[in-house]
């Protein structure tokens, strides 16, 4: 496999009481994550590089449909049971593991930026050869605020301020 | 989802580029030929008797596919020690921009390597046959040796939506007469990158 397979995924819940998860629980169809929970690098004019192309950082990334007019109060990764293993798979083609991780999120208070990504690492063996696939670091936290690194446990391995 | 990533070696062609890029899945040489995955040790890299010899350069980059909202933050970075005997003043180095991120384009700013095979390959930083993407820095290599987890060298700032290739490193050798000769050592170079 060119990739780690997952041992966490999101679930946002909003202020309205409804909740939306990485992964549909009923059919392990993926929903897309909020693009501006990974930080772009964005210059003084509000333009980012993407794709090889400068242009307008909402233009790059319009919020996706199931964000609009909602406000997420509280934010998290956690881990997958066999039933969503399944699903998965059945749905995307690729594999997620089913573990004992721990869950941890964090509340949001309305003007809250949130920081949700994952951090992957590759190593490349020059002579015994081939790449690795490291542990994948999950991150979270509040923009200007903790950010928490989490190993795929579900443990707190850092915590910046 | 998770993206499928690949690490891949450009390899000939011409400027601008590439005949091949190659899945990284077996040794990863520096020699003084630019070819992919070379199962021998034909090209090893000349111990001078004044100067420097330097392996060809290589470009390795990473191939993004598969589906995914957003990949930026590629980083690159050694264990802080490349334990390969370089002799006085040799160094694993990688192509380095003034400012900016360090990662070559591709393949817009790809550039061929070239030298002279079993004998050197041209330095990066040479003004005429160098690599012309960092060979007009004001300082156009960095010690990998210097690139560790805590600070490691930006190679792609950049947002990808799609499949398509970062930025890539442009790595080489740089060797000292008194270097020791023979096969180094296992060295492992790491990439990271940010995904949602």
């Amino acid at each position: 496999m060119q990739y780690r397979p997952l041992t966490l995924f999101w679930i946002a819940e909003f202020s309205d009481g409804s909740a939306l998860a990485q992964f549909d629980p009923d059919t392990g169809v993926e929903a897309q994550a909020h693009p501006d929970w990974l930080p772009s690098k964005v210059d003084k004019d509000g333009m980012i590089e993407k794709d090889g192309k400068k242009v307008p950082y909402r233009e790059a990334y319009p919020i996706p449909e199931h964000f609009r007019n909602k406000t997420v109060k509280r934010l998290g990764w956690y881990p997958f049971n066999f039933d969503l293993t399944r699903k998965v798979f059945n749905a995307t083609g690729k594999a997620v593991l089913p573990t004992a991780s721990e869950s941890i999120a964090i509340n949001l208070s309305p003007d809250d930026k949130p920081v949700c990504y994952r951090s992957h690492e590759i190593k490349l063996h020059t002579r015994s050869g081939g790449v690795e696939y490291a542990e994948t670091v999950y991150v979270l936290g509040i923009k200007g605020k903790k950010i928490l690194h989490i190993d795929e446990k579900g443990k707190v391995n850092k915590e910046l301020n | 989802m998770v993206a499928t990533v690949n690490v891949q070696q450009a390899v000939g062609g011409s400027d601008g580029s590439p005949a091949s890029y190659n899945n990284v899945t077996a040794s990863t040489r520096l020699q003084t030929k630019d070819q992919f995955a070379p199962a021998d040790m034909s090209y090893p890299i000349p111990i001078p008797t004044s100067g420097f010899k330097y392996s060809y350069w290589i470009h390795v980059c990473l191939d993004l596919s598969g589906t995914f909202t957003k990949i930026n933050n590629v980083r690159f970075y050694s264990d802080g020690s490349i334990g390969w005997n370089f002799g006085t003043n040799g160094e694993l180095r990688r192509g380095n921009r003034d400012s900016g991120d360090h990662g070559c384009p591709m393949p817009s700013e790809y550039d061929v390597a070239t030298g002279t095979e079993a004998d050197t390959g041209d330095a990066i930083e040479d003004e005429t046959d160098g690599h012309d993407y960092y060979n007009t820095q004001t300082t156009p290599t960095a010690n990998v040796a210097s690139d560790t987890e805590a600070s490691p060298a930006l190679i792609d700032s950049a947002d990808h939506t799609a499949a398509e290739k970062t930025k890539a490193v442009v790595l080489q050798c740089q060797v000292a007469s008194d270097a020791v000769q023979g096969e180094q050592s296992d060295e492992t170079l790491s990439f990271k990158y940010d995904e949602i």
